[in-house]
């Protein structure tokens, strides 16, 4: 069954990165950005690509401010960024100067910017330059809706990488109205518009220069400066090095490795928890929670669904290893290498025992939870796993109040519920349960044989020491055959009940998608149009209200209402599949459990619950046996 | 019973958990529509009503795509040229002919023979009525971008946005000079042109005039590439040009009012031969927000002829 699990994983790992054999030509000449190949491609420029980090199109920015609000990071870590290629160099420049300006001097009255982070210099009539200073700027985008309406649009919004958390799910991204956020290749982090090269520019014709979409790739010459003037680079930072993301695998592995050799070999609570502790400021402080192997369940599941998408070696490895590791060793992984675990262990101050019932009933919940963000993450609407992410906030000392109240109450109900996440709400924790209960060698409680002392009996603040069962009198063969009749029926029963369930509920589960949400915006809007007209006639010109950045953001798109709804009724499609599937899955669960519940337990000695066991440690303290 | 209530203290704060996760998730409540930052454009595009002295009296819908130059020609009949083609319409409006040629035009002129002049990327074909090709001149320079056109009965003056000057021509093609290059010894501050609009028109009585955006002026050469006049002021407001490079186009009335369009604030106006703001023509809220490139042109009767690139119109406006 190992062995099944462990090639189903190298064949999973395998097939989502590894798709293409050929490592001797490039067809697109290393241009890993614009090549289809590009995801499985295994030359190393196309490798480095992969690694991926989040960056604004300009072209498709509407300027609606929420860079600036929605930004886990405070100031956003958007900022404006100037191509100076493209600036004009105006005296009269509509990014700097508030509208109705008369006197164009640098007084603060008449700055656009709220926070005075464009600067402008003279150099020589009647040219001006404008810089930025990141430090102030928040990533509004007030001069960039200046730039763009008045001038040559060279003010743009990007993601600046020195600043960029580089979230799993990105909180501008979920929140952008026209969906201009966008996963680009490490090595090409910029998505900043430039006119490119002059002359190939201008002889791509005419009618691209003047039309206003070409506006973004058209250089025009730049003015010439009589002075000593020199102009700028436009500097974009760098993503944080490939190298440190295969340095986060190789702690992973390291960390693994070490906790699974405390757990089994040295058997020592206090060393578990020392390294918890590491794991938390290395994995929680330092690398700010993203990316973990929780949220890289959504990243593989997109990947298996959206060809178009680029999962990393790096979450790969950070999916797979603590899965590879619990099929050997059990959940060493939530022992001491998972920050989230280990920050509730410290907030664990009076566990309680919930009772077996209590513990099945909140047990499917992780279950739920799985099921949906694979669900949302396999159709392209949302990563809930990192939007509900309970610990990031902290992790960053950075967040916003009603992310904080969300970590404190989870951290609160963990005072008296042990590792409530890990516990009711982990989705990876399913995963790691299912391999966990084939894992050869599990930490035992006792090293040798139990001597039926009972001192481990509430050593467990988790719940998952299993105590002996009187033994019973094996049932007879009818009776076990019954059951298995039962059950035989039972589970594709609840299978397809529960799919039917799902599909019946894929129009609520496809409301949180974006372009479903976007498509009954336009539905209500050309509803309500069409009613009006009824009422006043075809050419009313009565106010209408003002339109949602999101309806703006589509009319800008050129999209058409047809396409909106085609867009809304694809992902619908997919919701009414994924309805089912999500469906049956929890219907299967339901049917294990019904099982596991009907079939007789037999068990003389105290051991560890292999699926819910955390691998912590805490009850070999309890065992008087040490050798 | 101290374990029970813990329990439950527990179990009522992990439910609350799951309870703002799925309210979050699942409620149907728009996204927050605030923006603190916001910056209203719209504001700006207000204009007084009592300013309108036009009403649009006709449309057109050309045919071809990419239109981007508008010419009014012997008979008021109106040229419209655009990507591979030209077509003509009758001030009525109705089709009368059209012609295809080998790229993007982006102007257009036309002399006093009915010879169409069209400037393409970089260099100039010239047709007859019917649509013959009668000359293509040579290309001026890999950079050149030419953006205006002025055909006079003996020269063609040509606005090349791309170098930043205008060239007279003759005819048949030949270059006899360049206007408008910087000269602080004869007072010419040179063109700047921060983005591809640079328009030029003749007066009514023959004279050069430049459209200076990036000084948001208008200027007045002679032959010989003196500089005899200038007006305009940079300024939101209605009575001066915005943006970092306005106005795009121009043309003339019969009085010898100028008639200016502009973009970023979308809107067509009328100035008086000596500068001074008359009236509005098309307000901004008559075009689509980010509209540029509205080329113009006057016929006989003092209509004024708009060509609309964004919505692919053109749009005649009369005076009320």
């Amino acid at each position: 069954m190992r062995g099944g699990i462990l090639a189903a994983l190298g064949l999973l790992s395998g097939s989502l990165l590894f798709r293409s054999r050929d490592k001797n030509s490039c067809s697109s000449g290393f241009d890993c950005s614009s090549c289809s190949r590009s995801k499985s491609c295994m030359l190393p420029a196309a490798m480095g690509a992969r690694q991926m980090v989040w960056q604004l199109d300009p072209a498709r920015c509407i300027q609606c401010g929420r860079c600036a609000t929605n930004c886990v990071m405070s100031p956003s870590a958007v900022k404006c960024t100037h191509a100076f290629a493209m600036c004009g160099y105006c005296d009269l420049c509509g990014g700097y100067f508030k509208p109705g300006t008369k006197t164009l001097d640098t007084a603060a009255e008449h700055q656009l910017c709220p926070t005075n982070a464009l600067k402008r210099k003279f150099i020589e009539d009647p040219f001006f330059e404008y810089t930025v200073n990141e430090e102030l700027c928040i990533g509004c985008g007030k001069c960039v809706k200046g730039c763009g309406a008045f001038g040559n649009g060279s003010l743009q919004l990007q993601v600046r990488h020195d600043c960029c958390k580089n979230c799993n799910e990105c909180s501008i991204a979920r929140n952008c109205p026209s969906q201009a956020f966008t996963r680009v290749p490490a090595n090409k982090p910029s998505l900043l518009k430039s006119f490119g090269n002059a002359k190939t520019a201008i002889l791509t014709g005419v009618a691209a220069l003047l039309s206003t979409a070409a506006m973004a790739i058209q250089r025009f010459p730049k003015p010439e400066f009589e002075s000593a003037y020199t102009q700028p680079q436009t500097q974009i930072p760098l993503p944080r090095g490939e190298f440190l993301a295969c340095l986060d695998v190789i702690v992973l592995f390291v960390l693994l490795s070490v906790v699974t050799w405390l757990v089994l070999k040295k058997r020592s609570r206090l060393w578990v928890f020392a390294m918890s502790v590491f794991s938390l400021v290395y994995f929680g402080f330092y690398r700010e929670g993203c990316v973990c192997s929780i949220g890289a369940i959504q990243n593989v599941s997109l990947a298996l669904f959206d060809n178009t998408f680029i999962l990393p070696l790096s979450v790969v490895l950070f999916f797979a290893l603590p899965l590879v590791f619990t099929l050997f060793f059990g959940r060493t992984f939530c022992a001491a290498v998972c920050p989230f675990g280990a920050m509730q262990d410290f907030f664990a101050f009076k566990p309680q025992a919930l009772g077996p019932r209590l513990n099945t009933v909140l047990g499917i919940i992780p279950y739920l939870y799985l099921g949906l963000a694979v669900l949302f993450a396999a159709t392209g609407t949302d990563f809930i796993i990192c939007r509900y992410d309970p610990f990031v906030g902290i992790f960053r000392f950075n967040a916003s109040f009603s992310m904080f109240l969300f970590s404190g109450i989870l951290l609160l109900s963990g005072v008296f519920i042990a590792r409530p996440y890990c516990r009711f709400l982990c989705p990876y924790g399913v995963l790691l349960n299912w391999t966990s209960r084939f894992s050869r060698k599990h930490l035992s409680i006792t090293p040798s044989e139990c001597i039926q002392c009972r001192l481990c009996e509430n050593s467990c603040p988790y719940d998952a020491i299993d105590i002996p069962v009187t033994t019973k009198s094996p049932e007879s063969r009818p009776a076990m055959v019954k059951k298995m009749m039962i059950l035989t029926v039972l589970i594709p029963f609840l299978v397809l009940a529960f799919g039917y369930t799902g599909s019946r509920l894929h129009e609520t589960l496809a409301g949180v998608d974006s372009r479903v949400k976007l498509a009954k915006e336009v539905l209500a809007i050309s509803k309500s149009s069409d009613l009006k007209e009824k009422k006043t006639g075809a050419n009313s010109n009565s106010a209408v209200a003002e339109e949602s950045y999101e309806i703006k953001a589509y009319k800008s798109s050129g999209k058409t209402e047809a396409q909106v709804y085609e867009e809304a009724s694809m992902v619908l499609k997919k919701f009414y599949v994924g309805g089912w599937l999500f469906g049956g899955f929890i219907g299967l669960v339901f049917g294990m459990m019904t099982a596991g519940r009907m079939m007789p337990v037999y068990r003389t000695d105290y051991v560890t619950n292999k699926g819910r066991c955390f691998s912590c440690a805490r009850c070999v303290d309890y065992c008087p046996v040490k050798s | 019973m101290k374990q029970k209530i813990f329990i439950i203290s527990g179990l009522i704060l992990l439910v609350a958990v799951i309870a703002i996760m799925l309210a979050d998730l699942f409620s149907s409540k728009k996204a927050d529509q605030a923006n603190p930052y916001d910056y209203k454009l719209g504001e700006l595009k207000k204009t007084d009503s009592s300013l309108n002295a036009y009403s649009e009296q006709l449309i057109i819908k050309p045919e071809l795509e990419e239109i981007h130059a508008i010419a009014c020609g012997p008979g008021d009949r109106i040229y419209v040229a655009g990507k591979n083609g030209l077509e003509v319409y009758n001030m009525d409006g109705k089709p009368d002919g059209n012609f295809r040629f080998e790229g993007v035009a982006s102007c257009l002129a036309l002399d006093k023979k009915g010879d169409i002049f069209i400037g393409i990327q970089e260099h100039v074909e010239v047709f007859d009525q019917i649509g013959r090709p009668l000359k293509k001149w040579k290309s001026i320079s890999g950079e050149s971008v030419l953006t205006g056109i002025a055909v006079s009965d003996s020269f063609v003056f040509l606005a090349d946005a791309g170098k930043k000057i205008v060239y007279r021509y003759d005819h048949s093609g030949r270059l006899i000079n360049r206007i408008g290059e910087k000269d602080p010894q004869k007072n010419i501050p040179g063109f700047i042109v921060p983005s591809p609009y640079f328009d030029l028109a003749l007066g009514t009585k023959g004279e050069l005039w430049v459209a200076n955006t990036g000084r948001h002026s208008l200027e007045q050469f002679s032959n010989d590439g003196s500089l005899n006049s200038a007006w305009g002021e940079a300024s939101m407001a209605v009575d001066g040009f915005c943006g970092c490079c306005n106005p795009s186009h121009f043309a003339f009335l019969s009085d010898g009012s100028f008639v200016t369009s502009e973009k970023g604030i979308e809107r067509v106006k009328v100035f008086s031969p000596q500068g001074v703001f008359k009236c509005i023509v098309a307000p901004p809220s008559a075009f689509i927000e980010g509209t540029r490139g509205l080329d113009l042109a006057v016929d006989s009767e003092d209509r004024i002829i708009v060509l609309d690139p964004e919505k692919n119109l053109v749009r005649i406006f009369v005076k009320k």
